[in-house]
């Protein structure tokens, strides 16, 4: 490193250190508002990411006729109730649309410890992308393979035995009947079958015989569909909704409706991490302004020692650099620690992404040395016209 | 005017309040000593920042020509860079900077230049000098932590730190005890005998017989700055 650099670097460290509350108060709030602003861009990306990757795969749901959002959160998210039933032939007569690449039945409307039983074939399972880590798969009614995170959850292992209730959340009620046996546990997905328990769509039948008439045709919550290219997710839901009983939705358009719901909540957070970063910036301007007008005879006597213009801009810029640069390791810390509660405490299973935490980290980095060179921009004119003269021959 | 290093011709000043100064005509060869005498406020912080090139020389305000280089020719960048090189200044305020030490404050205008290979003969150079100005066992302290007097040689040994052609120092003896005084006297005769060309500002009497007294054969120069009544009557 030249002379030259260290003793700059030297000098910078001098400044900061001369009035380590004031600079402290300044980086504060700028490790606060670039940890809010990425904070919140993070967070947006990440549900955003997990919302796409909990409908992949899945084009079209067809439920009962009712809210096509509601069989979307219902089918795709596991977040609400389903419309009501569909006739399983239905089902069949559509997997055999040429359009139609995939058709999965799906019976839900039972939970075990908060968590759905969801019954379908193990083509689901494929659909999620899901393997086994123990066990095997269900091959007969009563078997159930358990996501990762459930199983994790329950600490249910292989050869347990458990009862369904009928319903989810708060009004389920126990169902006296058939146990299910635990033949199989996934490896975790990141997806919502994390979370639940999969077992043959004739589990349920068989679960449910009470309730049905004797010798009515079966029924499914839901079908997934995976539609054969653009054309039959243009046109299978208009196809379906005029021609069937069932009620078609395409996820993608239902979720995109929902968070467009939300957005002017989006835009104020990001308002709000917006004006917090002009807070900090008018924070760290102030306290280098302040630190300015307490050290001019220093300037000015670096300036009679020989030192130009250009290295007191250099001088003033590197301690602004060094203060957001601070600033942007604190706000680092406040991302991990946020992002550590958001895994590991509040929302689990949410796939939080660290390689993209660490991108948008650097975004605010570069955020904040713009901040760096936006403050110091009015310091450079009062270091160009410091009077030398004045400042030194006075006492 | 015999032409020497430094030569000033019918140099005046106004300043922006309108108030103007006149300082003659003087020249200064390598060598040689001129000690700038004058009442408070006639002017002698003044003409030094002008030589220091802080502040500008008007086109029609006279000539002051340093080696080949007439100042009103050149740019404020270029005055600049006639520091600390071609001119080591000591300002009045000794103004050390804080967060250095006694050392790195002598030796920063070398380390903060381009060339930072001249900094070990730099080091060389502030070690000698604090010896000849007694201050040698001041090296390693913080500027808060010496006498206005100590600063003030050490604020000398800074001006001349890169062996400038022309020292301007103004007041150096001013916060000093005659020892201290004779040290300073020393230290400027030994730069002038080494072929540097020194104006001081002052008003020691002591100084210039100290001065002649080490080098009978040069004997220092004096010139004095009288307040222009005429100027200040024009003022009003
Ligand atoms: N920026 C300025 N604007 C207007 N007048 C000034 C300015 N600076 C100095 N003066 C005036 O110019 C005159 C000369 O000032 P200067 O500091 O050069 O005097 P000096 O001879 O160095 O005095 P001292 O012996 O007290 O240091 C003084 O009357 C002073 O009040
Ligand atoms: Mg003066």
């Amino acid at each position: 490193m030249s002379v030259r650099l260290r003793t700059m670097m030297r000098l910078i460290g001098g400044f900061l250190r001369a009035r380590p509350w004031q600079f402290a108060l300044a980086v504060a709030l700028c490790a606060l508002g670039l940890a809010s602003a990425v904070g919140v861009l993070w967070l947006q990306s990440t549900l955003e990411a997990h919302a796409r990757r909990q409908a992949a795969g899945i084009d079209i749901v067809v439920g009962a006729k009712g809210s096509a959002l509601q069989n979307v959160l219902a089918a795709v998210y596991h977040l609400d109730v389903p419309n009501g039933n569909i006739r399983l032939s239905e089902v069949e007569r559509l997997r055999q649309h040429p359009l139609v690449k995939r058709a999965i039945a799906v019976g839900m409307g039972d939970s075990v410890a908060g968590a759905r039983i969801v019954g379908a074939d193990n083509e689901l399972i494929d659909l999620y992308g899901a393997v086994i880590d123990r066990g095997s798969l269900p091959s007969a009614p009563m078997e159930a393979v358990l996501g990762a995170a459930f199983a994790r959850r329950t600490g249910l292992k292989l050869g347990d035995h458990f009862v369904g209730a009928h319903g989810v959340g708060e009004g389920a009620t126990d169902h006296e009947g058939d146990p299910y046996v635990v033949v199989g546990v996934l490896k975790p997905t990141g997806r919502v079958i994390d979370q639940t328990v999969v077992t043959p769509l004739a589990s349920v039948w068989q679960v449910h015989e009470g309730h049905a008439a004797p010798g009515s045709e079966h029924e499914a919550t839901f079908a997934l569909i995976e539609a054969r290219g653009p054309v039959g997710v243009a046109s299978l839901p208009r196809l379906i909704n005029q021609t069937t009983s069932m009620q078609a939705a395409v996820p993608a358009l239902e979720s995109a409706r929902l968070l467009s719901s939300f957005e002017w909540m989006a835009t104020v957070v990001k308002a709000f991490a917006g004006v917090l970063l002009l807070a900090a910036m008018a924070s760290l301007l102030g306290a280098l302004l302040q630190s300015l007008a307490q050290r001019e005879p220093e300037l000015a006597v670096m300036r009679a020692m020989g030192a130009s213009r250009t290295t007191l801009f250099a001088l003033l810029f590197g301690e602004a650099v060094v203060l957001v640069l601070i600033a942007s390791g604190l706000a680092g810390v406040l991302l991990a620690a946020g992002a550590f509660a958001l895994i590991h405490v509040t929302l689990p299973g949410l796939g939080v992404s660290a390689t993209e935490g660490v991108q948008w980290w650097f975004y605010g980095l570069a955020v904040a040395l713009l901040l760096a060179v936006v403050a110091t921009i009015p310091l450079l004119r009062r270091v160009a016209t410091l009077d030398v003269a004045a400042l030194l021959s006075a006492r | 005017m015999s032409s020497g290093l430094l030569s000033v011709e019918r140099l005046s000043h106004r300043y922006t309040s309108g108030r103007r100064i006149e300082f003659g005509s003087f020249s200064l060869a390598a060598g040689e000593v001129l000690l700038l005498r004058g009442a408070s406020g006639s002017g002698k912080s003044t003409l030094l920042n002008l030589l220091a090139g802080v502040l500008p020389v008007g086109r029609d305000q006279g000539l002051v020509t340093l080696g080949s280089a007439a100042l009103h020719a050149m740019s404020a960048a270029q005055r600049d860079r006639l520091r600390p090189f071609t001119v080591g200044w000591m300002p009045q305020r000794l103004c050390l900077i804080q967060s250095l030490t006694v050392h790195e404050n002598v030796v920063l205008p070398v380390a903060l230049g381009a060339k930072s290979d001249a900094l070990p003969a730099a080091m060389r150079r502030a070690d000698a000098l604090f010896g000849a100005l007694g201050v040698a066992d001041l090296a390693a302290r913080r500027p808060s932590d010496i006498s206005v007097g100590q600063a003030a040689r050490v604020s000398l040994a800074r001006a001349l730190i890169g062996q400038p052609v022309v020292l301007l120092a103004d007041e150096p003896t001013a916060a000093l005890d005659s020892e201290s005084a004779a040290r300073v006297a020393q230290a400027i005769t030994a730069y002038a005998a080494a072929g540097g060309a020194a104006l001081i500002a002052s008003h020691d009497e002591a100084l210039a017989q100290h001065m002649d007294a080490l080098r009978p054969a040069n004997p220092v120069r004096q010139i004095t700055l009288r307040q222009d009544e005429a100027s200040d009557r024009e003022q009003s």
